[in-house]
This record gives C-alpha cells, structure tokens and sequence, in this order.
C-alpha cells in the first residue's frame, strides 16, 4: 500500500483520516481552544480506579443480573402457577408483567452501571470526513453518468426513447387497474339506507316491531327496519323514534311526518356519521358525542352548533291498524355525511 | 511475548480471533469492525429520544408478532363463548373475539396486547419529541436534510400505523374511529366516495376493511418503516451525530465515547430498560380495554369517545370547525371536514417537510452544520417551533373538549368557542413571546461575556464612585458561550467593544457554520438591505430579503461598557 504515503490520503482515497482515542496533533487551530490557552484534556490515562469501588461496582452489576435471573424464574412460575381463570386475569399479567418489567429492567440497568462505573470514561476525538466528494469525484460521476446516457443514445435515438418512455408509462396501469375490484362502485348505495315503504319499526336491541304508545313522552328509542341481521347490514339505517309531549313539535312538517307525537330521524350524524345518542328531554337538543353537534328535535333537528352542517334527515312514519308504526317510504334524502355526488 | 505465554491464550480468545477470521474471509469486514467499534459519539440526554422511538418499534415487531398467532383479521359474526362472562353469547366479528380471546384465554396475551399498544404510544410520543429536538436544536440542516425527510415520512407512517392497530379489535370505540376515517376520505371531492368503496369494499362498515387493515398494519407499513429506519440510522452513522458546541468541540470533529464497548454496552442497556419500563406499564397500567367498550355496532356510540393521543389533533380540528358546507352544481362540498379532517394534517405535515429548504433559501445557508443551536439563539426558528407547538396543541385540547367541559362543569359551546379563538390568537402570541424570550436570554449571555459574573460585591472607588466587582466568566465556559451566541471571537475578547464593531453585526444562525455561509448572512443581516434596493428585483428575490430580514432582523446586542460605543447602543 504505497498509497498511503500520499501527502493527503483524504483526497485521493476519500477516505478520512482516523484518530481515535488520542489527542489530536494540533487541537489548538479552532477558536474555542485557541482563546482558551488551554488545551482540552483528550488524553485516555488510565483512570484511578479505587479497588474496593471496583469491587463494589461488580458487585452492584452482578446483583443486578442476579435479580434478572431471578425475575425470569419467577416469571416462569407464575406463568404456570397463577391461573389466568382468577379475576379476570388481572392476576396473572400483575404477575407476568411485573416479572417480565423487574428482569427486563434489571438486565438493562445492569449493563448501564456496568458501562457507568466499571468502563474507562474515555473521550475520544474523531474526525469528521467530508460531506461531500471532492469536485473531480463530483465530476467523475456525472460524466460516468452522462456517458452511459450517451452510449444509451438517450438523446439522439428518439425512437428508443419515447418507446420506452411509452412503455415504463403504461406498465403501471395494469396494477392500478387490478385494484378496481376492491369494491364496488358507489352508484345508489350511499342513497340507501334498508328503510322501504311499509318497512315497520323494529328495536335495535330485541328486534320487536314498535307500537304506538310503547314510547313514554320524552322518550328516545333506537329503530331500525324489520329484518335486518346485524346492525352493520343496515350500517345508514339506525334511526331515532322520539316521542314529544303534546304540543312540543315546533314545526309543522315535522309533526306531519310523524304520528301523535311521534317523530322518527336519522341517527346518523350529518357531519362524519357517529350514531347520535345524547338526548336532552328539556330541550329537546340532540347532540353528537364525537363532535357535538346539537341539534335541536323540535324544529326539524335544525343545526344549532359544532360542525355539522345539515339537520338530520325525518323519516316520515305511519301507523297501521294494529298500532305498529312503519315507515310511509324511505328517507327522502340520503342519510349520514356529506359527499360530492350529494345534491 | 514469551512464548510461555502464548500457550495460555485461553480458550474464549482464540474462538473469537477464529469466529471473527471466518467472517472476514468471506466478507473482508475487519476493516468495517475495527471503523465501526471506534466510531465516535457525542453523549447529550436529547440523543436518547431516537434511540426511545428505535426501541419501542423494536418492541412493537416482537409483541406484534405474537399477537398474530392469535388474532383473526376476519370480520365474520360469531356468537362470542370465551372467559369473559359479561359477553358470553354475544354476536360480535371474529376479530373482537379472537381480542377477547388473546386477552382473557392466552396466559400472557392480555400482558402483550397492554405491551404493545403501550410501546406504541411511546413510539409516537418518542418520534414527535425526537423531531421537536431535531427542529429546535438546527440538526435538521444540511447535511442532514434528506435524513429529516426520511423523519417526518416515519412519523406519517407512524401515525398511520397507530391507526391501523387500534382500529384491528373492531369495538365500539375504535369501530367509532374507522366511522370517522370513513366520512373523512368520503369528503374529498369528486373522488371521496370513490375512494372509500374501494377502502372498505362496501358501502360503510362492509365485511372487508379489518383484514385490509390487517395486512396494511403487519405488513406493508411496518415493511416500509424498517426500510426507513435502516437508512435513517445508516445515514445517521454515515454522517456522525451532531453535538452541542463545547471544549474541543468543532464543526470538522466528533468528541464523545467509542461505540465499543462503552456505547454499545450503555445503549443495550437502555434498549432493555424501556422494555422493561413499557412492560411495567403493561402490568400494572390498564390500556384500551375492549371488553368494557362492547362490539362494534354501527347504531351506537358512547360518550367520551377520544383516540389514542396521536389522533386527537385531527379530532380536535374536526371539533373545532364551523360547519361550513357548499352547494354547487347539483354537488357538495364538506369544508367542515375536508378543512379539519384533510386540509389542515396536510399544510401542517407538508411544512414540516418543507421547513429545512425554507431555512436554508430565506438565510442564504448553504454551509454544513454539526454543531447544534441553543434555541435561544435562533429566535425566529424556536419562535416559529413554539407557535406550530403551540397551534397543534390547542388542536389536541380541542379533541377533548368535551371531557374538559364536563371536568370542570364548563359550558360545551363556551369551551369549543374559547379553543377556536385560541386556536387562531394564541399561536403567533406564542411566537412573540418566545422571540422575546430568547432575545432577552441573549442579553444575558452577552451580558455575560461582556460585563461577566454579578458577584453581589459592591466597592467605592477613590473617587467615591461605587461598582459592583464582576468576575470575568471562567475562559472555557467564554468560549463555547460566545460560539454559542455566534461571535466571531477576537484573540483578545476586551478589544472587541473599541475596535471590533463588525462584532456586533448581526449574524445568523449559521455563525457556526463555514466562512461561506457566514458571509451570505451577514451582507443581508441587516434591516436596511430592503430599503437599499432601487434596481428592480425579481419577486421572489424580494421575498426572500423579506423573510431574510424577519429570520436574521431581530437580534439585537448589548453595547459594551466602553464608553465610546456606549452612544451607539440600542
């Protein structure tokens, strides 16, 4: 390796010179030590090692790894001997957990007082190479670079060129293509929500049909229509039966809508569509408890705060001659957020 | 060497030498080792933080994949007949099941579920403090540019991992959460429902979206994020870490511990002590517990329902948005969840991408820095920090606005109406009051250098004058104090007052950086480069004098005690 007798092995070779662990020759050449007329002291001398800190040292370390060993043990034992039947597993992770954090805790606090207190606290000084290459390098490279481009014939072969061009375009069509049938397209769904003309009211909960009166006044009741599965079948359809007392209906629309007092809307919030579920009797305010928009039942389930920006959709109800009540058709406008193709 | 003892070579040393010989045959990696165990680092507390985020992803791959035995990505309906009474016979998805199951029928499988939505707290937690390190302290500058691009890729990842992970056990809160994703990519416009159709393969819930989630969350985002973090470290160890100016301490060296042994001891330590701190808190704190929240179910809710904290800003926009909302040409556009929900996470994480280039063009700095900034002196930068802290903060608040109204019996409106006011009147007031601060830190530290330490003892002179005695600041602490403030030290500090009014110019941020850098700021430092200009000047030029100005115009210096310069002062 003659090389490294060049004056400056950085340049030729690119790589930097290393000195670790010892002074550099001339630490003086920066401000910080210059003004200082003082130099730091890098020097590694063997530090002074009292023997009985060492000793204790090696003590505290080994009794650290020592404890993990023992935590591993027990947690080992628990993992067997506590059972997971016992309340409701609380037991068991209290156990394994705690086991697992002391073992895990104390082999990593081991090492650390180990590095601490038995470990020489040398400072070392390195160099930092150049960040970048030097301009021949640079400019090596961009003419490897280019020529390859000009052998290539890139730039005068323009037949190649759009060809390829062409090619590497089109050959990621393919696999967006093939993500068409992740799903369908929306068309009407988001219009529809499973309610139907004559489609009774039906308990989210019991899936019994709802009659006229089952609801108290000021009461709140979850409906969704007659036959459906599990809710996320109907996933737009969960709407609100509230009854009002007499009286209490603000608008005539609303009260034409619903039967005696009885009013059904969308449970859909028409901000990001949370169910809505907080509802104030007094003031017939119904708010959403993921962003809080109220609105208020008594006048259309009008918008009077937070985010939301249209009133719930009624769904106009009817009572048949058994006392059931059933929607007279489904909502008259789609239900839940908004979205583009919304009117 | 005897030879003797040549023959005591123990038997430990000579598997080594071997081991280590069969490698490098093949690889001719010696030369590798040996660089590497030398490798120089520079020791700080801050530094630690990455080293955080690196083990909790650690974490999070080994309890994941446990996890995985257990858990069925399969949103088909069982009747639920685990341990947990409360739920027996219940109709629920596969996936809450196989929850319950993990938690309450796999001995340890409650302890690394709690692990690991633990560790992934951390993670995020230790990824947005790491980059507000890297943000106030200058180490995003170049050479380490692309190395913050890499950061702020991870922490979008991170984020969206995070999602993911808790939206798997499909109950009611997280259920609730994928609700609001839901509407969110729905509001986008002309493409939004679109979108959502193909995400979930149905109209809302759909039976499709928790195995996709699954495989984005095992797979395809934790594949991309271990090839970030690879390059971020191996960029990291490239370029050797930064360091906080001090004795010794320059731009072209590194100072600190060899990586061998003692960093590399030190830092398996702590690899092992986080573990073992996340595996405390699995133990002993309670984290998301399914079981009481319910399956989902699309017809209701609970109240109180707030992410994990990593989620809660965008909560909080949505919250705070006034329900603005278009009609036009038979279409509509949601602003009041495309501006909280897609607009806003998009200018904030596109500026945190943009910030470093922004730095650098508004400054002219086009030097290498491996030497970091004290915050105090980079007033505009931290004062620019504290204000999008500030603004992002107010958004976490406000996703929780609800739980504070019914803490402290405040009015829901009030509080929603007080946080958006704050939200726009409480950030650019957070800026101010942090350029004051740091200017008013300078002075200190000028003050330091200049007049030295108050000692409290007062003297009167022959003349009758009476002066407190000041002690000149000890000679080290001098000098990294005046790097710090970005003096340009003369070999005699005390001449600086008379001769050296060059001194007192202002001089940017980069006053630790390469002569290059330094005289680009320092010609535009001042503030009357603006009014100097007559010739035309393209617009963008003037644009960049402007925010040149606003970056480098308000550092001010004290005048020396010298009385021909005390006229000039400030």
């Amino acid at each position: 390796m003659t090389d490294s007798h060049d004056p400056h092995p950085d340049e030729v070779s690119g790589r930097p010179q290393r000195r670790i662990g010892r002074r550099r020759p001339e630490p003086a050449t920066t401000d910080l030590l210059s003004r200082n007329e003082q130099t730091v002291d890098l020097d590694n001398a063997p530090p002074e090692v009292d023997p009985r800190e060492d000793k204790f040292g090696e003590w505290q370390v080994s009794a650290l790894f020592m404890l993990g060993i023992l935590a591993t043990l027990a947690f080992l034992v628990a993992y067997f001997a506590v059972s997971i039947r016992d309340n409701l597993g609380l037991d068991s992770n209290r156990w394994l957990g705690g086991s697992l954090a002391v073992s895990l805790f104390a082999i990593g606090a081991g090492m650390i007082v180990w590095a601490k207190k038995l470990l020489p606290h040398d400072k070392a000084i390195q160099d930092r190479h150049d960040f970048h290459s030097t301009p021949e390098e640079e400019k090596v490279a961009e003419d490897t670079f280019l020529a390859g481009v000009d052998d290539m014939g890139l730039g005068k072969r323009k037949i190649l060129r759009r060809t390829l061009m062409g090619a590497l375009g089109l050959f990621p069509l393919p696999l967006i293509v093939m993500l068409r049938d992740l799903g369908p397209l929306p068309h009407r769904t988001l219009l529809e929500t499973g309610w139907k003309a004559g489609s009774r009211l039906v308990d989210l909960d019991t899936k019994l049909p709802v009659k006229l009166g089952d609801l108290s006044i000021g009461g709140i009741q979850t409906v969704m229509p007659e036959g459906f599965t599990t809710p996320s079948d109907f996933a737009l359809a969960p709407t609100m039966l509230i009854r009002f007392g007499p009286g209490q209906i603000l608008s005539q629309k609303e009260a034409n809508w619903g039967v005696d007092d009885h009013v059904a809307y969308s449970k859909i919030c028409t901000h990001a569509g949370c169910p809505i579920s907080l509802y104030e009797q007094q003031s017939h305010n119904l708010l959403c408890p993921c962003h809080q928009s109220t609105f208020d039942m008594a006048r259309d389930a009008k918008v009077i705060f937070g985010p939301a920006a249209r009133p719930l959709p009624q769904l106009r109800i009817k009572v048949d001659s058994q006392g059931y009540l059933y929607a007279a058709g489904p909502y008259s406008q789609p239900v839940g957020p908004s979205f583009w193709e919304r009117r | 060497m005897t030879t003797t003892s040549e023959d005591k070579v123990p038997a430990g040393e000579v598997a080594t030498r071997k081991s280590l010989k069969y490698v490098d045959d093949q690889l001719g990696s010696a030369s590798f080792l040996k660089r590497s165990m030398d490798k120089v680092f520079p020791d700080h507390w801050s530094f630690m933080l990455g080293e955080i985020a690196l083990y909790s992803f650690v974490i999070l791959l080994l309890t994941g994949t446990y996890l995985t035995l257990f858990f069925h990505a399969s949103q088909q309906e069982v009747i639920y007949n685990g341990s947990y009474a409360p739920l027996r016979s219940v109709q629920m998805t596969d996936a809450y099941a196989s929850t319950l199951h993990i938690s309450f029928d796999v001995r340890g499988g409650l302890l690394m579920r709690q692990i690991h939505h633990w560790a992934a707290l951390l993670f995020t937690t230790s990824i947005v403090v790491h980059m507000f390190r890297v943000y106030f302290t200058g180490a995003f500058r170049k050479p380490r540019t692309i190395n913050w691009h890499i950061g702020t890729i991870l922490l979008i990842l991170a984020i969206l991992e995070g999602f993911a992970g808790y939206s798997l056990p499909d109950d009611l809160l997280s259920g609730t959460g994928l609700r609001i994703a839901y509407s969110v990519a729905e509001s986008i416009p002309v493409v939004g429902s679109y979108v959502v159709f193909f995400l979930f393969g149905a109209n809302y819930p759909g039976t499709d979206i928790i195995s996709r989630l699954f495989i984005i969350h095992v797979l395809l985002v934790p594949g991309i994020m271990l090839a970030l973090i690879a390059a971020h470290m191996m960029i990291l160890w490239h370029q050797k870490h930064t360091d906080f100016p001090g004795p010794g301490k320059t731009e072209d060296v590194v100072v600190g511990t060899k990586f061998y042994p003692t960093f590399f001891l030190k830092t398996n330590g702590f690899f092992f002590m986080v573990f073992g701190m996340v595996a405390a808190l699995g133990a002993f704190a309670q984290i998301n517990p399914v079981w009481l929240y319910g399956p989902y179910n699309p017809g209701q809710v609970s109240a109180g329902s707030q992410p994990d904290w990593y989620i809660l800003f965008l909560e909080g926009s949505l919250r705070m948005m006034p329900n603005w909302e278009t009609h036009i040409f038979h279409h509509t556009i949601s602003w009041n969840i495309l501006i909280p929900g897609v607009i806003i996470p998009g200018i904030m994480f596109n500026l945190i991408a943009v910030y470093p280039a922004i730095e650098a063009w508004a400054t002219k700095d086009r030097g290498y820095h491996n030497l970091l900034d004290r915050p105090r002196d980079v007033p505009v930068r931290t004062g620019l920090g504290v204000m999008s802290l500030t603004f992002y903060l107010i958004l976490v608040i406000g996703g929780a606005n609800d739980v504070l109204a019914s803490t402290f019996h405040w009015s829901l409106q009030a509080t929603t109406w007080v946080l958006r006011f704050l939200l726009i009147f409480l950030p650019p007031a957070a800026f101010k009051l942090t350029k004051r601060f740091c200017l008013g830190l300078q002075h200190h530290d000028e003050a330091l250098l200049h007049h030295g330490i108050e000692t409290g003892i007062i003297r009167r002179l022959p003349h009758g004058e009476y002066i407190e005695v000041e002690e000149p600041v000890p000679a080290v602490k001098a000098a990294v104090l005046a790097s710090q403030i970005g003096y340009d030290l003369h070999a005699d500090h005390h001449a600086l007052g008379v001769g050296g009014s060059n001194g007192h110019g202002p001089s940017g941020p980069s006053s630790n950086g390469h002569g290059a850098a330094q005289n680009g700021v320092s010609s535009a430092g001042d503030a009357t480069t603006n009014a100097q200009i007559r010739r035309p000047v393209a617009l963008t030029e003037r644009a960049r004098l402007k925010l040149e100005a606003f970056y480098l115009g308000g550092r001010e210096s004290i005048p020396d005690p010298q009385p021909g310069d005390s006229g000039s002062g400030h």
